[in-house]
């Protein structure tokens, strides 16, 4: 990897630890130095919409303090103490063991270590996810693959219209919550039961999730490699459909619809009503959008999720115009072309640039070069907007400077909310 | 000079003198560096101790140096390390950039702080330029190739982007295990780069005592102050940490000017030429003695700055005992008595105004040992009784005169030393029953899910010096007169723990159970 000025996520630990918080009665032991499971928990709390999410987080989270001590004699015994004194004091459902640097460095072997807990009353699993193994996204595929591998039981059959979801990183996206929220209402609606959500999923559902007739993987980039294991180990099918905003939506519920064969009459008439209720809004704000929105560039700088969602909505719902888009996740080489396809599937063969990159003073110095009206990023860029004349709109990690606790922008009523949102901040700004 | 030995001579220490008057203080331990610019841990300098709990007695009595019982857990939960300090000071130094030799999770941090450099500046008229800090992003890659390359191309990178005068280079558990050798990167940058580098040995691994990152970031911008071309007369180097802002400053500034005695603030939200002047200063004292007490020995052992560490100015015997030390560097002893007399007479009786509404109340004190004794001497002069509280680390160096002048003045009280440990936090919230807890950021937020209102002091809260005492007493006042929120919550939270746990001890996981790390190496 390169050197990354103002990165926009953080490492795999931190991943690790964002999935654990986002699951019920989930202990993290965090083998590592002392100040990873605080420093990662501390910036992906208050730089992610000041939001205090999970059961054992921050201060709370157990973990064995790795000294220089342990980094010259190895770290095992101070890791099997920990373990067994977590267990000791800790009510919890699932310990989750997730491993720095310094335990990837020295080398100790957490697999034995945890392997000794195997009878214990409450499930120990463990995933190895020091930092340097990637980026926030990386380590939140990491620990799901290894939770999936070491908690779902097979399943005896299926149960229709089951589903389970992945892909949405608590900590990279302020808005998971209302996100998630927004996809199983709709899902809900259209006859889907959801198993997991990624929001606050418990034991009794992940122990279960071979049961599902199909896994969504609501990204690009990440969850893949999940899917690929549901699929080989438990014969669950998946469908990857990056999270959508606005009538993007109703492309989302038809490929649902037609993987778990539904009724189709049933689900087009949940899109009509729901398509009715958005356009209803949308027609409402058309006196504002004269005055805000006619004729505005945008430029994005996000994740592959939001990258590709903001872009179609702006595009083909608000008819706006889109200059250049920087996706920040780092995704795989293989999958660039597929996500930047998938960002120009936009009406009137609009085309916007797309590049992959996370420094942030190379993302700026294209920004430059074209000038654009709006920019919707990160709380980092309000600063550099501001120098290039441009307003930003926060929707990407790190967002410092916004509180976010149940609201979302994914689905028909999260594109509303954007709008509101969007109008209020032009407002703000004059 | 050491706070407790206060008797000594009226006439400003000269710095020869005053220089070997130190290298006399075998209990400082030794100010060499291990390495070039390594700094010796906390607690192999100064014995200091991360796992305590029990009486303030106790503490007084004994469990003192070299104690392994009390450098760790066999139960622990994350904190604090050793990279922070360097990483989130070293940011809010005016025109640096930060460069963290490590995977991108490490200064990650900095996102979270934002919020206190726009305090921060505001606070000081200054503009809010956008912290600026570069990742190495160190991978799988690097860490069998190694990350000295990428280094290497980063500082030259920052120096061409941002023209600064300064870029400090922050190491990292990572870099340190495997081997980068950071100061002869360093140096084979320099000659192509304008800004001076300086480099911070902080490998969160350690020290257990977060103060070693304060010694690390410090001593390492010794590298870049010179020596004095000429001195300032009846100035001042007040070395200020990040949690005490301006308005605290002006009070401190308003309380030294009435005695001639001008201040020099150090080093954050400074610019660079500030930082190289600072020897020309012929007194040096600190805000906050726990954070500065190697650099400032430092700093006089190699420019001959005579210095003074007395406890935090927090209520009035406190800012008395910190005004009288910092005016005899200065000879002026006379006249802050006189200084002394008319502000106690101005603030004494708001503060007995104010007592009647609070006094008899019982608290928990949630800071860093330092920022602890100082509040607890403004509520012992508040009537408000302290339940426990707690450092984050405890020397003799810093905590002994403080603690025994509370333990002469109050009843006796609990003390846990922790580098955090949030687990024996909330045992000792259901124990101890505290009407508030008085804390920062840290302990406030799990105070409040566990039922308790808190009074917070955050960056912006004014609490320093007479002025201070006031002000800070009245949030005391309010925070025991609406406690909804706490108890609305509380309520509806489940905190991580057994039931058991909040029946037992609170420190028994305090001590080496023998098996903490491998090889027997258990000191």
């Amino acid at each position: 990897m390169s050197f990354t000025e103002e990165p926009r996520s953080t490492c795999a630990l931190g991943g690790a630890l964002s999935l654990i918080s986002s699951i019920q009665r989930a202990v993290p032991i965090v083998h590592a130095g002392p100040g990873c499971g605080f420093t990662l928990t501390f910036g992906q709390n208050i730089a992610n919409g000041y939001q205090y999410i999970g059961y054992a987080s921050g201060f709370a989270a157990p973990s064995t303090n790795t000294l220089e001590k342990h980094v010259v004699f190895g770290g095992e015994n101070r890791l099997r103490e920990q373990i067994r004194t977590t267990l000791e004091i800790m009510d919890a459902d699932i310990f989750f063991v997730v491993s720095g640097c310094t335990a990837g460095l020295i080398g100790d072997d957490v697999r034995s270590i945890v392997e000794e807990f195997r009878r214990s009353e409450k499930p120990v699993i463990f995933s190895e996810t020091s930092g340097f193994k990637g980026n926030t996204y990386r380590g939140y595929d990491l620990a799901l693959r290894s939770l999936v591998d070491q908690l779902v039981l097979p399943a005896e059959k299926k149960t229709k219209n089951l589903v389970n979801l992945f892909g949405v990183v608590p900590s990279q996206n302020a808005f998971w919550q209302g996100d998630i929220n927004e996809i199983v209402r709709l899902l809900n609606r259209i006859g889907v039961q959801v198993n997991l959500s990624g929001n606050r999923d418990n034991i009794e559902k992940i122990r279960r999730a071979a049961e599902a007739e199909l896994n969504i993987v609501l990204s690009a980039n990440t969850g893949l490699s999940t899917a690929e294991l549901f699929k080989d180990k438990y014969q669950v099918q998946y469908l990857k459909y990056p999270l959508p905003i606005g009538t993007e939506t109703s492309g989302f519920l038809r490929k649902v619809a037609e993987a778990l064969g539904l009724d189709k009459e049933r689900v087009e008439k949940v899109i009509q009503e729901e398509e009715e209720e958005f356009w209803k809004y949308l027609i409402q704000f058309s006196e504002a959008y004269v005055f805000l929105l006619v004729n505005k560039e945008f430029d994005v700088i996000s994740d592959s999720n939001y990258a590709i969602a903001i872009s179609k909505f702006l595009s083909n719902d608000l008819g706006l115009f889109p200059k250049l888009i920087a996706v920040t996740d780092s995704p795989d080489e293989s999958l660039r072309c597929e996500i930047e396809g998938r960002i120009k599937e936009l009406n009137y063969n609009l085309s916007p640039k797309v590049i992959f990159e996370e420094d942030n003073y190379k993302i700026w110095e294209e920004i430059a070069k074209d000038a654009p009206n709006l920019v919707f990023g990160s709380s980092l860029d309000r600063q550099s907007a501001k120098k290039e004349k441009a307003l930003l709109f926060p929707v990407s990690y790190p967002l410092f400077d916004q509180t976010v606790l149940s609201k979302g922008y994914s689905g028909y009523r999260g594109a509303v909310r954007l709008v509101e949102d969007l109008g209020t901040e032009l407002l703000t700004s004059i | 000079m050491p706070v407790n030995e206060s008797e000594t001579t009226q006439e400003p220490v000269s710095s020869e003198a005053h220089a070997k008057e130190h290298a006399s203080q075998a209990r400082h331990g030794k100010l060499k560096p291990k390495g070039l610019d390594i700094v010796p841990t906390r607690e192999e300098r100064l014995g200091t101790i991360i796992a305590y709990g029990g009486s303030c007695q106790e503490l007084l009595k004994g469990c003192n140096r070299k104690c392994s019982k009390h450098q760790e857990r066999s139960f622990s939960q994350s904190g604090p390390c050793d990279e922070m300090m360097p990483l989130l000071n070293s940011a809010m130094i005016n025109g640096n950039v930060v460069i963290a030799h490590s995977p991108a999770g490490c200064p990650s941090m900095i996102d979270a702080v934002y919020l206190l450099n726009k305090i921060g500046r505001l606070s000081r008229s200054q503009p809010i330029e956008p912290l600026r800090f570069i990742s190495t992003n160190l991978s799988e890659n690097d860490v069998v190739f190694g990350g000295a390359t990428e280094l290497g191309k980063a500082i030259v990178e920052a120096d061409k982007r941002y023209n600064p005068h300064l870029i400090t280079v922050i190491t990292s558990c990572a870099s340190g295990i495997i081997g980068d050798n950071v100061e002869a990167v360093v140096n084979a940058v320099q000659p192509q780069v304008k800004a001076a580098i300086v480099p911070m040995r902080c490998e969160g691994f350690r020290s257990g005592a977060v103060a070693t990152g304060y010694d690390a970031f410090l001593y390492a911008l010794l590298r870049v102050i010179q020596k004095p071309e000429k001195k300032r007369e009846n100035t001042i180097l007040i070395v200020d940490p990040l949690t005490i802002d301006r308005k605290n400053e002006v009070e401190i500034e308003r309380l030294l000017g009435k005695v001639g005695i001008n201040v020099q603030w150090f080093p954050l939200f400074q610019d660079f030429e500030n930082i190289k002047r600072a020897s020309e200063v012929t007194g040096a004292t600190t805000l906050c003695n726990l954070m500065s007490n190697f650099f400032l020995r430092a700093l006089d052992e190699r420019y001959g700055v005579p210095f003074t560490e007395p406890p935090m100015p927090v209520g009035i015997e406190y800012t008395n005992w910190w005004l009288r030390d910092v005016a005899k560097l200065f000879g002026k002893q006379d006249e802050i008595e006189k200084v002394i007399a008319e502000e106690e007479a101005r603030i004494r009786p708001k503060l007995d105004e104010i007592k009647k509404q609070v006094e008899g109340r019982r608290v928990y004190v949630g800071f860093n040992l330092a920022r602890s004794v100082g509040v607890q001497s403004l509520l012992l002069e508040l009537g408000i009784e302290t339940a426990v509280t707690t450092g984050f680390e405890y020397s003799d160096d810093y905590g002994q005169a403080p603690l025994e002048n509370l333990s002469k003045r109050s009843k006796n009280f609990l003390v846990q030393i922790g580098n955090f440990q949030q687990f024996e936090w909330t045992n000792l919230f259901h124990k101890e029953k505290p009407d508030i807890l008085i804390g920062g950021q840290e302990h406030s937020g799990w105070a409040l899910r566990d039922g308790i209102p808190v009074t917070t002091l955050l960056p912006d809260t004014f609490y320093i010096g007479y002025d201070g005492a006031v002000s800070f007493a009245k949030d005391i006042t309010k925070s025991l007169r609406n406690p909804s929120f706490a108890k609305n919550i509380a309520k509806r939270v489940k905190q991580p723990y057994k039931e058991s746990w909040y029946s037992q001890d609170p420190f028994k996981y305090i001590g080496d159970t023998g098996i903490g790390s491998d090889g027997g190496d258990n000191q």
